[in-house]
């Protein structure tokens, strides 16, 4: 596709100028001069910008034409076929320029083939977006020169203090640069409905949402511009996931089922189709009943999952609930990834399964191939529905399985540096967490987050602060070893130093400062801020009424007023600022009333010593 | 049939034309297995169907007895696996010695769920299963539990545990449930099972403890009416114009639905038998009152306390049934039924017989 001209040198836009006639036969591997394509180029960049990527490429190619006219006499453009590729040939002065990349498809179900195209799997999990990009970029690594913009933006992406815009910005040119230079999709993302954010976006959750979502617009216009395969083997429900995909403007195919399965079992996403189709066979729904379920049962898949589940027979069902442990495909011959089937094994442990529960975890399809002759792996369907339970029912044998796969071993590649990580994650060891933290540190704050929040179950002072120290400390880690720029690290580095009461009050204010410079339309941030210095002995009456005025006309429906406010009455209480908050109290009465009642119910303190 | 009730409990028994033998629930008397006692009364040795509803201990009591001493050939289930993930909770409450009684009660229930497992006799069922043994002239069809009230008392068991802290810990209201200070409300209810037995004309329906459900068109009584009339089978006759109905749980208001009664007695009315539930007042007067416009004639299995009274009081009379006591010792109902005419019913000492 003709692309802006970022920067001169191999790689960048193509296309190459002919006399005469346009002709969908003219290669797509010339150069042509770059004042003219960037000039060409930036306007079909605009013009795809309006649009959104909202409207079809011959609506573009529409645009495209209307403001080459515009800018030109004589111009022609021609859109070659969608099968072949974002191609574009534009005719201007006669002048014939053909840009082209492979074509970027939405793959139905799991492709029988990936020939050379490498996987990348998408598994609905927190640390997707930071994986994803280790990985993709990694991705880029192997198919492009070393010596290229792309290779060098795509390290960028690996170093462990990129922050996380750049890391962005990197990745997309890099992706950009490495789909030019091929003929075939050089990425298969699977299961890439898990980057739908299904997560509510309170403000203090906000950060996990707002990562999915930078990386799934990141691979959206990633795979407009070609080399993509996009595997839709789930759906998430969350959202209307359709709208996030079927508006690109892709080549579409359905892969074919694996099986004979039954019509009904259709109905469901190609990843239950195994598991209505076992259910059928095992006589324990008839295929109409499927039918029903579909029509009947709100997030009927699920529903299939358990009914599967609680067919097995207690060894093969603690066998299953193990293995949501794994998520990466695993290879199944005598093992499932590091667990060998063992045939004088009665229960599954963290070490081995019962031999007898092979087969029924493949026949169930609770695990299932990724696509022929490939790796197996557990369906995010059924991972995401069993893993609840399996803490309950084998919380000691997943703890020793991610202990187990936590260090990485002599396997250095990406993927199984990011794998250990997460496992490292999973088990809470701090020391263990660090020290497997290669590219990215926000996973650590899930293990500080906890710490902080563990703080709740103790009475003994002594052990909260503690708890709380130890948080503070794996914050600070994060901001000084990793992204700097990590406004939840800051903020939350701020607010446990202090919960943990450090004297350190400099460092306090200044980490509050940082998170809400890096994030100033988040309102709790902003609350602690002003909360804290309201602690300090700092006048904030005004500041804070202004603020909640504003708040209040900006995201009411996010209970903007309620997080800001709560968070400055609480530094308020804490400093003994009782003239100050019945101050605010006083000239916010109505607003809060209205937007934030719980924060004035929470306020005897200020009335009784009013 | 014979219906046995005690006042808490309910079980029922069913001798089919071919003698086959269908049991469903089971529950006791000063320690006696109601069932039990009345199939050696029977000389029967073996259960050809035994159907456990819902994991209510007043259906359930005694259980083992029955799958010990009748070594029934299959065994329909309520759906098991949401009861199984309350076990696991239990199994993992971090207060040991407080849930000690609960551990117990549920260590039988995975014991017995695993031994019928690992023999192949247990089925857990739902809407659409059908037992019609090879050459016999009857049928017996799941009725419900539908999958979307499955799906929902199973989302509401897993509601009994939530994440916090990272950890999956037991909700308030799961804890309180097991300080016995908060009921778990409707949901066994939401899975009991229901079974219409047809035989040539003739039809029963035994309805568990089937409720009204969410109110949503898939859920309790309409879910049921609407997954019958929805297939191309005709399914939709096996409550339509029924001749003897187990009233769903003890006549509670929350299980009545207007809609089923009137296709119950479509063409005329029908005769209705319930078993009484003594801590709730069930059946309740309401109820009672509705059954006078669809049934002819009511029989309540029961050691009564107060339910006669209010059967009266909703404008009921004695009645006679026209035949001498059964043998049985148990406060029990039986209703014989031959190919044509009226069945004939005979009324156990404690029990109730009204029109």
């Amino acid at each position: 596709m003709l692309r802006p001209a970022r920067k001169e040198g191999p790689g960048q836009a193509r296309g190459r100028p002919t006399r005469g006639h346009s002709s969908p036969a003219v290669s797509s591997r010339g150069r042509i001069q770059p004042d003219t394509i960037s000039s060409i180029a930036s306007g079909f960049w605009r013009i795809s910008a309006a649009t959104k990527w909202t409207t079809s490429r011959r609506e573009t190619a529409r645009l495209l034409c209307a403001w080459a006219h515009a800018q030109a006499r004589d111009v022609t453009c021609l859109i070659a076929p969608p099968t072949k590729g974002s191609a574009c040939l534009i005719l201007v002065n006669s002048l014939c320029f053909v840009a082209m990349t492979s074509a970027s498809r939405i793959t139905i179900g799991s492709p029988q083939s990936l020939g050379t195209t490498g996987s990348v799997f998408a598994y609905g999990d927190r640390d997707d977006p930071a994986r994803l990009v280790v990985l993709l970029a990694d991705r880029v690594l192997t198919v492009c020169d070393q010596t290229s913009d792309a290779a060098r933006n795509a390290k960028l992406c690996l170093e462990p203090r990129t922050p996380w815009r750049t890391r962005l910005q990197c990745l997309r040119s890099a992706l950009h640069d490495a789909a030019d230079g091929l003929d075939e999709p050089f990425i298969a993302l699977w299961d890439v409905d898990a980057l739908v954010s299904t997560e509510t976006e309170s403000w203090d959750q906000e950060r996990a949402s707002l990562l999915r979502r930078d990386i799934l617009h990141l691979v959206r216009d990633a795979a407009a511009a070609g080399g993509w395969i996009l595997v839709r083997t789930s759906r998430t429900h969350a959202l209307a996931t359709s709208t996030v995909f079927d508006d690109l403007d892709l080549e579409r195919e359905i892969a074919p089922d694996t099986k004979e399965i039954p019509e009904e079992a259709r109905l469901f996403a190609p990843e239950c189709r195994p598991i209505a189709s076992w259910l059928v066979e095992r006589n324990i729904l008839r295929p109409r009943d499927l039918a029903e379920v579909e029509r009947t049962v709100e997030r009927s898949e699920e529903h299939l999952v358990d009914l599967a589940y609680e067919s097995l027979p207690p060894v093969a069902r603690n066998a299953v609930s193990i293995l949501t442990a794994l998520r990466a495909p695993q290879g199944l011959n005598g093992h499932y990834g590091p667990l060998p089937f063992e045939a004088g094994a009665l229960n599954a442990s963290a070490r081995s399964l019962p031999a007898t529960t092979r087969a029924l975890l493949v026949d169930s399809g609770l695990i299932q191939r990724t696509w022929v002759s490939g790796p197996w792996r557990m369906p995010r369907i059924v991972r995401a529905r069993l893993a609840q339970l399996a803490l309950m029912t084998v919380g000691v044998e997943l703890e020793e399985v991610h202990r187990s796969q936590a260090e990485p071993g002599a396997n250095t590649d990406a993927e199984a540096l990011v794998e250990a990580h997460y496992h490292a994650i999973c088990t809470g060891d701090i020391e263990l967490s660090k020290r497997t933290a290669v590219y990215y540190g926000s996973e650590l704050s899930e293990v500080a987050t906890r710490l902080s929040l563990g703080s709740q179950d103790v009475e003994e002072l002594s052990e909260k602060k503690r708890l709380f120290t130890a948080a503070a400390n794996l914050f600070h880690h994060v901001v000084t070893n990793f992204d700097d720029t990590d406004a939840y690290a800051w903020e939350y580095y701020g607010y446990n130093l202090a919960r943990a009461e450090s004297a350190d009050t400099t460092e306090i204010l200044g980490a509050y400062r940082r998170a809400f410079a890096l994030r100033p339309g988040n309102p709790l941030y902003h609350g602690r801020l002003l909360g804290f210095r309201a602690q300090l002995g700092q006048s904030i009456v005004e500041e804070t009424i202004v603020n909640v005025r504003q708040y209040a006309l900006n995201a009411p429906e996010r209970e903007s007023v309620s997080f800001f406010v709560e968070a400055v009455m609480k530094g308020l209480w804490r400093g003994a600022q009782r003239q100050q908050a019945h101050k605010i109290l006083t000239a916010c009465h109505a607003l809060l009333e209205r937007l934030a009642p719980r924060t004035l119910q929470k306020a005897a303190w200020v009335r009784v010593s009013a | 049939m014979y219906l046995l009730g005690p006042g808490v409990g309910e079980t029922i028994v069913v001798v089919l034309p071919d003698g086959r033998i269908v049991v469903v629930d089971s529950c006791e008397q000063a320690g006696v297995n109601l069932a039990a006692s009345l199939l050696t009364e029977l000389g029967v040795k073996r259960i050809d169907l035994l159907i456990v509803t819902h994991p209510d201990l007043d259906h359930v009591r005694g259980l083992t007895t029955l799958l010990h001493e009748f070594d029934p050939v299959r065994v329909w289930r309520h759906p098991f696996g949401l009861l199984r993930e309350i076990l696991a909770m239990l199994s993992n409450a971090t207060d040991a010695t407080h849930y000690t009684r609960h551990k117990q009660a549920v260590a039988g229930a995975v014991a017995l769920d695993e031994h019928l497992t690992e023999r192949g006799l247990v089925d857990d069922v739902t809407y659409g299963k059908v037992w019609a043994p090879p050459g016999a002239s009857y049928a017996v069809h799941a009725l419900a539990p539908t999958s979307y009230d499955t799906k929902r008392a199973r989302d509401r068991v897993r509601g009994l545990i939530e994440k916090r802290h990272g950890r999956w810990l037991l909700s308030a209201h799961a804890k309180r449930w097991l300080d016995d200070d908060a009921p778990l409300g409707d949901l066994p209810n939401m899975v009991s099972l229901g079974v219409a037995i047809e035989w040539g004309q003739r039809r029963l329906i035994l309805a568990g403890d089937i409720e009204n459900g969410d109110g949503g068109p898939y859920s309790g009584w309409t879910g049921v009416l609407d997954h019958l009339d929805r297939g191309d089978d005709g399914r939709g006759r096996l409550v339509d114009d029924v001749d003897l109905i187990k009233v769903a749980h003890h006549g509670s208001a929350r299980s009545f639905s207007r809609a089923a009664w009137e296709r119950h007695a479509r063409a005329s009315k029908t005769l209705g038998v319930v078993t009484t539930y003594s801590p709730s007042r069930l059946p309740d007067r309401v109820t009672l009152e509705a059954l006078r416009v669809h049934c002819s004639r009511l029989g309540v299995a029961a050691d009564a306390g107060d339910a006669f009274d209010r059967a009266m009081e909703a404008g009921w009379v004695v009645a006679d049934t026209g035949q001498p006591a059964p043998e049985s010792l148990a406060p029990c109902l039986k209703v014989v039924f031959g190919e044509g005419g009226r069945p004939h019913v005979y009324r156990g000492r404690p029990a109730g017989w009204f029109e």
